[in-house]
C-alpha cells in the first residue's frame, strides 16, 4: 500500500481551542502596513535616516564636538580634518557641529509647518468634502487660489508680510502647505461618502461630527500620511531656499540652507562650506521622499495581501 | 392590525444634466407616486427589475434621500416635516439592513464598536452596559460573543450580514427595512440570513419591508408584495395571491420567469421583448405598453391607477379592471 495514501487517510488532528482563539488577536490595519513597509529596504533606509535625523536633533549638545557658534579664528576655512570632521567655515565654527544642531531648525520647522498644513488642511478638506455644495465651492476656490502661487514665491510673499524670524517660517510654510492637505483630503473624503457603511451610520442617527471623526477621517488617514512625509521634505527644502534668500532663519543660527548661501562664495577655495549642508539637505530630503514613497505601497489597500 | 407606516403619493426626480455646459435638463423619475401601507408585524416585498426605484423607495422611507413630494406618515407625523433633532429620534423606531455586506461596515472598527454605535447615539447607557448589550446581539444573530474584537475583514459574507442585522436590531426599531439583504450571499447562506429574519420577527415583532429582485426569496418571507415597474407599483397583493393568481401581465412575466428545478415540468414562459425603456423618457400611458402583449390602444394614452380587484389585492391594468 501507498504510505502517501495512507497517511491521507487519517484524518488531521485540529486544535479547537487554537481555531477559536483566532478571534482574540486580530492585526489591525497600521500593524499590517508596517509589516509590508519593513519589506521595502530603500523606505527602510529612509526611515532610519529620519531617526538618525531626530537622534541628533534631539542629543545634539551631547554629539556635536563644538559649540556651533564658537569660532575658532585661527583655523579659518579649514578642510575637513579629525579635529574638524567637516572643516569649519568663514568664521572658524565646526560644520560638522552647525549641521547636527542645524537638523533641530530642519525638523523643528518640518514638522510645526506640516502640522499647521494638516491641521487646517485636513479640515477644510474634511468639511468641504463632506458637505459639500457652497461651502466646498468656496474652500475650493479659495484653495485654488493658494495654489496658483508657486509654493516658494507665496512663502516669500507671506515672509515679507510677516517679516523674517523663525516663527514666521514656520507660518509661512504651513500655510503654503494647507492646499495640497485640503486637495488630498477632500478628494478621499468623496471617494467615502458614499460608502454604505457612511449610510447605515447616517441611518442610525449618527451625527454628521462623528461620522466625518470616526467614520471617514480613520478610512482616510493613508494618503493623508503619505503626504505628509513628501510635505516635510518640502518644508526643510523650503526652509532651507528661504534662509538661502536671507528670508528665514538668520545667522549665527545653524540653517543648512543659511550655510549653504554663505558658503556659496567659497565654493572654488574651499568647497566643504557649501558642500556639507547641501548634502544633509538632500539626504533628508530624498530619506522622506522615499519613505513617503514607501508609506505610499504600504497603505495601499489595494495592494494588500488578504 | 393596525398601519405602522403609511406612504402617501410618494415622489422622487432626479436631475440629470445632459450636453455641454449642463444646459439640457431631463429628469429621471425614480419614484413616481407611491402609495403604500404597511401594517405592524408583516413582511411587505417589494420587487421589480434593476432600476425601477425600489432601493431608492427604501431610502426615500428613512430620509436618506429627501423626497421630492409625498408624505411618509409614522405614529401620526409625517417624517419629511421633521427637524433634523427629531428625525434622528425618530431613526430610532426605523432601521435598514444593506445589500453590500462588504461595504456597509466601517473597515477600521471592530465588531464591537460597529454594534455598538447605535446604543451610543441614542442611550445613555455606559460602557459595560453597552457591552452587555453587544454581547446579547451577537448571540441573538448567531455569532460567536469572542468575535467582538474583530475587524469586518475577517468574517465570510453571511457573518458580515448577520453583524449589519445586529447593527440594525441595536435600538429595538419596529421597522427594518432590508435593501437586497440576500443578493450578494450564496444561495446556502441566503436560507440562513432568511430563517434569521424569520426568527428575529417572530421574537421581536418587527415589521419588515423586503427589498429583492429574487422572486422566490421575497415569497418565501413576504406576507404581501408589491411589484413595482419604472418607479410606480403595479401590483399588490398577498403573498399566496400574487404568486397563484397575478393579474398585471408584468407580474405574469416575472413570475414565469422564475427557474423551476423540475425539467419534466412544461410552463408557458412569456418573453418579454426589449430593455427596460430608460426612466428618463418613459412612455407615456401605461409606462409598460411598450413590452406588453396585451396592450391596447387605451394604454398609450392612459395611465391606468391602481384599483382594487379582488380583497387586498390592487392591481394597475386597463385590462385588468
Amino acid at each position: 500500500m501507498n504510505p502517501v495514501l495512507k497517511k491521507q487517510q487519517t484524518p488531521p488532528v485540529v486544535d479547537l481551542n487554537a481555531i477559536d482563539n483566532i478571534g482574540e488577536k486580530t492585526e489591525g490595519f497600521y500593524k499590517v502596513s508596517f509589516d509590508k513597509l519593513r519589506k521595502n529596504k530603500l523606505a527602510m533606509f529612509g526611515l532610519y535616516v529620519i531617526l538618525l535625523n531626530i537622534i541628533m536633533a534631539v542629543f545634539a549638545p551631547l554629539i556635536a564636538p563644538h559649540d556651533p557658534t564658537e569660532m575658532f579664528v585661527k583655523n579659518r576655512l579649514e578642510a575637513p580634518s579629525s579635529q574638524f570632521f567637516m572643516g569649519t567655515d568663514e568664521f572658524g565654527r565646526d560644520i560638522f557641529s552647525r549641521i547636527i544642531y542645524g537638523a533641530q531648525i530642519s525638523l523643528k520647522v518640518g514638522i510645526i509647518s506640516v502640522g499647521i498644513g494638516i491641521f487646517f488642511g485636513v479640515f477644510l478638506g474634511l468639511i468641504s468634502g463632506y458637505f459639500g455644495k457652497l461651502l466646498d465651492n468656496v474652500i475650493s476656490r479659495f484653495m485654488d487660489v493658494l495654489f496658483s502661487f508657486p509654493d516658494i514665491l507665496l512663502a516669500i510673499a507671506i515672509m515679507a508680510v510677516l517679516g523674517s524670524n523663525i516663527t514666521n517660517v514656520m507660518i509661512a510654510i504651513g500655510i503654503v502647505s494647507i492646499p495640497i492637505f485640503a486637495r488630498i483630503t477632500r478628494s478621499a473624503v468623496l471617494s467615502v461618502r458614499e460608502s454604505q457603511f457612511i449610510e447605515a451610520a447616517k441611518s442610525t442617527g449618527v451625527k454628521d461630527i462623528v461620522i466625518i471623526f470616526r467614520h471617514i477621517l480613520p478610512n482616510i488617514s493613508a494618503p493623508i500620511i503619505v503626504q505628509s512625509t513628501l510635505s516635510l521634505a518640502f518644508a526643510i527644502i523650503a526652509e532651507a531656499s528661504l534662509s538661502f534668500l536671507g528670508l528665514g532663519t538668520q545667522p549665527p543660527s545653524p540653517s543648512w540652507g543659511l550655510m549653504l548661501n554663505t558658503g556659496r562664495g567659497f565654493m572654488e577655495t574651499s568647497p566643504w562650506v557649501a558642500i556639507f549642508p547641501g548634502l544633509a539637505i538632500m539626504i533628508t530630503v530624498l530619506s522622506f521622499n522615499v519613505l513617503g514613497d514607501g508609506l505610499r505601497d504600504a497603505l495601499d489597500p489595494r495592494l494588500k495581501k488578504d | 392590525m393596525p398601519t405602522l407606516l403609511k406612504v402617501n403619493d410618494l415622489k422622487k426626480y432626479f436631475e440629470v444634466n445632459k450636453g455641454l455646459f449642463g444646459r439640457q435638463k431631463s429628469v429621471v423619475k425614480a419614484v413616481d407616486g407611491i402609495n403604500l401601507d404597511v401594517i405592524e408585524g408583516e413582511t411587505i416585498g417589494l420587487v421589480g427589475e434593476s432600476g425601477c426605484g425600489k432601493s431608492t423607495t427604501g431610502r426615500l422611507l428613512l430620509r436618506l434621500i429627501e423626497a421630492d413630494q409625498g408624505e411618509i406618515i409614522y405614529k401620526g407625523q409625517d417624517l419629511r416635516k421633521l427637524d433634523n433633532e427629531s428625525l434622528r429620534k425618530t431613526r430610532k423606531d426605523m432601521q435598514m439592513v444593506f445589500q453590500d455586506p462588504y461595504g456597509s461596515l466601517n473597515p477600521r472598527l471592530s465588531v464591537g464598536e460597529i454594534i455598538r454605535e447605535p446604543l451610543r447615539t441614542h442611550f445613555n447607557m455606559n460602557k459595560e452596559e453597552q457591552q452587555k448589550r453587544v454581547k446579547e446581539l451577537l448571540d441573538v444573530v448567531g455569532l460567536n460573543q469572542r468575535y467582538i474584537n474583530r475587524y469586518p475583514h475577517e468574517f465570510s459574507g453571511g457573518q458580515r450580514q448577520r453583524i449589519g442585522i445586529a447593527r440594525a436590531l441595536a435600538l429595538n426599531p419596529k421597522l427594518i427595512i432590508a435593501d437586497e439583504p440576500v443578493a450578494a450571499l450564496d444561495v446556502s447562506i441566503q436560507a440562513q440570513v432568511l430563517n434569521l429574519l424569520k426568527d428575529l420577527q417572530k421574537d421581536l415583532n418587527l415589521t419588515y419591508i423586503f427589498i429583492a429582485h429574487d422572486l422566490s426569496v421575497v415569497q418565501y418571507i413576504s406576507d404581501r408584495v408589491a411589484v413595482m415597474y419604472l418607479g410606480k407599483i403595479v401590483e399588490i397583493a398577498n403573498s399566496e395571491t400574487l404568486y397563484k393568481n397575478p393579474q398585471h401581465p408584468y407580474t405574469k412575466a416575472l413570475l414565469s420567469s422564475i427557474p423551476v428545478p423540475d425539467p419534466t415540468v412544461k410552463r408557458e414562459r412569456i418573453l418579454l421583448e426589449g430593455d427596460v425603456p430608460s426612466p428618463l423618457n418613459p412612455p407615456s400611458g401605461c409606462s409598460f405598453h411598450t413590452r406588453c402583449p396585451f396592450a391596447e390602444q387605451r394604454c398609450k394614452e392612459e395611465t391606468p391607477s391602481l384599483l382594487t380587484v379582488a380583497d387586498q389585492h390592487k392591481v394597475a391594468c386597463h385590462l385588468v379592471n
